[in-house]
């Protein structure tokens, strides 16, 4: 465990360095959950990311419709608009956003988590995902 | 001399001169009878032979024939209206041949030199059949042919009752042997026993049930079947059922209640057994008691599986229900620590506080991990998995506490093992689930045994073996219950092994434990080598 935060550490160091070349890297995340919403922004301003959020898919979309984003994180369960539905219009407005699903779905056949994958999501986590694997996902959805 | 006496005198005199007497008209069956009767009508008329006909339809057939002179072999079977037997048996009047040479070719089933009596005989008007009576001298008299119509109606007589005899007798026997078929066929055990429960007739499918010989039960109570429990229950229900049976009538019954009953087998095992029973009168007057006992054991069996499986979607339900609830949560607990942990330094004070909200948060994750493999809703990733493989790196994780403990690792994994199609995880965690708890029921040194084979029916079959306390007997059912657990408070969650149970189950595999006190446990898995779902 020690191990490997440690490792964690030096590459997070590492991207804080890149951050000054590539200034500017921005993400959106929507989630209902308050906890969630401020974990991003604790987790990645620090790293140099400039974070938005949005409690649910329509303020998600009204954020993404005014200007571009480098990545796009939706959570699945959201009141008003859930993620498949937010997932299927950013795409609308624009077909080659990168975009991250965090599921904390009991769904027990995981459909859409498994059709967003086969529609081009960068990912999907599974809610309580460790921190390591977040940031590590993040980092591959940008590099993809 | 009064008139009776004057008849009975005639008749022991006629006795004398006839020589036959009552013992000649009893016999065990028709075929003896007839013998008995030719022979007592060769006795009656010195020097003569005698043969019988009986009736058969509309022919005469040669039943019996004793004595030399009469040829009978082509006149054995005749029609009756055909020759001089066919016809006399038909007039029903006996005829007295004094010279049979001067009948000539009227009567060739005849000697030509002798005397003959042909007499027909019959029971109410029934023809039934006829003597032939023959010899060569003296000829035969009026008079012997009157001995011999009364000798003929006695024959009569005799040969009807032991017809009826007969019939009852076979007929008996045939329904006798039909039940006794009933009886010694049927999978379910019919007994007898006398009003104070001695055992009077057990059917042999005793030997399939409980391991018994029919015959040593037979003269014992019938509790000597039971387990104590059961004997207890019997003795209550069959007292008042005695109470009851007070009331009846020959012929009547009174049905005892439908029992649940354990047989206690003779290897020491018990068999859960539905027992239906009930008290009659017998003619004679006494009470007597007839049981029909079923092994229920399998349906019990199945139903037990079933409440577990219940019990086990319950637990899942429940689980997929709060899942997102607790996922929620604890993803921001988690990574929040997380994220403190890695900015804080690690000498810093508030590194070991930090450090233990990870660790048991990342606890809690893991344990509704575990509950969502009861409801199948955690994703599924079948693959081929090599056995081998999964075993040994299992054994791994599981070298170091063995080593703290004194036991001993040894691995048996045959080299021909078949890839399963399996979720490579998931059987990683029936492996570790298995030897933590090998391991815990070894603190203090023991061997564990991990093997791996192909199996019959294209399955491979995985074994876990502890030389450790073993379980106890009334917690060998219930191992695979969610929530038991006979460890502490802290120890365990009772979760392990109902989940290895479920994984089990969802890869279309089974378990069997063998567990003896004091000497350990193995526990046996066997996973079909194709993918299975359960339906």
């Amino acid at each position: 465990m020690t191990q490997r935060s440690a490792r964690t550490k030096r590459s997070s160091s590492r991207m804080m360095k890149s951050k000054a070349s590539r200034r500017g890297r921005s993400i959106v995340v929507a989630d209902d959950e308050l906890g969630f919403r401020e974990l991003f922004r604790f987790t990645f301003e620090p790293l140099g990311f400039e974070v938005v959020t949005a409690a649910d898919g329509i303020e998600a979309l009204d954020v993404v419709r005014e200007r571009a984003f480098d990545l796009v994180i939706l959570d699945v369960h959201m009141p008003r608009m859930g993620g498949p539905e937010a997932f299927a219009q950013v795409r609308q407005i624009r077909p080659d956003q990168r975009i991250l699903i965090v599921s904390s779905s009991s769904d027990p056949t995981n459909s859409f988590e498994r059709a967003v994958l086969q529609a081009g999501a960068a990912d999907c986590l599974f809610k309580p995902m460790d921190l390591d694997e977040l940031i590590a996902a993040v980092e591959k959805a940008l590099a993809g | 001399m009064s008139f009776q006496r004057k008849l009975i005198q005639r008749a022991l005199d006629r006795g004398k001169v006839l020589k036959w007497s009552p013992e000649d008209f009893l016999a065990a069956s028709l075929d003896e009878l007839v013998e008995r009767l030719v022979e007592a009508g060769g006795m009656a008329f010195e020097r003569a032979s005698c043969a019988l006909f009986l009736l058969d339809g509309l022919h005469l057939a040669l039943a019996a024939t004793v004595g030399s002179g009469l040829e009978l072999g082509e006149h054995g079977r005749v029609a009756v209206d055909e020759g001089v037997l066919g016809r006399t048996a038909k007039r029903g009047e006996p005829l007295l041949l004094p010279n049979t040479s001067l009948e000539g070719p009227a009567c060739p089933c005849l000697p030509a030199e002798g005397s003959a009596m042909i007499v027909p005989f019959a029971l109410q008007r029934k023809p039934l059949g006829l003597f032939v009576l023959y010899r060569r001298a003296p000829p035969f008299s009026r008079d012997d042919l009157q001995h011999a119509v009364l000798f003929a109606g006695q024959a009569a007589l005799a040969i009807t009752l032991q017809r009826a005899l007969d019939e009852r007798t076979r007929a008996l026997a045939e329904s006798e042997s039909r039940y006794r078929l009933i009886a010694e066929n049927v999978a379910d055990m019919i007994c007898t026993a006398d009003r104070d429960r001695v055992l009077t007739f057990v059917s042999p499918s005793i030997r399939h049930l409980a391991g018994y010989e029919p015959q040593e039960l037979i003269g014992s109570p019938f509790e000597r079947l039971l387990t104590p429990a059961s004997q207890e229950i019997i003795h209550q229900t069959y007292v008042e059922g005695i109470e009851q049976a007070k009331a009846l009538v020959v012929g009547e019954a009174v049905s005892l209640p439908k029992l649940e009953l354990e047989l206690a087998a003779r290897d020491g095992r018990t068999v859960v057994t539905e027992a239906t029973g009930s008290l009659l009168l017998t003619p004679d007057g006494t009470l007597s008691f007839l049981g029909v006992i079923r092994d229920i054991s399998a349906r019990r069996m199945l139903e037990a599986q079933l409440r577990q499986a219940q019990k086990m979607e319950a637990v899942g339900c429940l689980a997929a229900g709060v899942s997102h609830e607790i996922n929620n949560p604890l993803g921001v607990i988690l990574g929040f620590a997380q994220g403190i942990e890695r900015r804080t330094a690690a000498d810093a004070p508030e590194r070991v506080p930090i450090a233990a909200i990870v660790r048991e948060a990342l606890r809690c994750k893991n344990l509704v991990q575990e509950l969502l493999t009861f409801s199948r809703t955690s994703k599924r990733c079948v693959e081929p998995v090599d056995l081998g493989a999964v075993i040994r790196s299992a054994l791994v994780l599981l070298h170091a506490r063995a080593k703290t403990q004194n036991v001993a690792v040894a691995e048996e994994i045959a080299d021909d093992l078949p890839a399963m199609q399996a979720e490579r995880t998931q059987v990683q965690q029936v492996l570790v689930n298995l030897g933590t708890n090998a391991l815990d029921a070894m603190t203090s040194g023991g061997e564990l045994t991990v093997r791996a084979a192909q199996a019959d029916g294209g399955s491979v079959l995985l074994e876990v073996a502890d030389t450790g306390t073993g379980i106890a007997e009334d917690h060998r059912s219930r191992i695979f219950e969610p929530f038991f657990t006979t460890k502490e408070v802290g120890k365990g969650t009772g979760l392990g092994l109902s989940l290895v149970y479920e994984i089990v189950q969802q890869h279309g595999g089974t378990i069997d434990v063998q567990s003896e006190v004091g000497r350990g446990t193995t526990i046996r898995v066997r996973f079909p080598t194709t993918a299975g779902e359960r339906a």
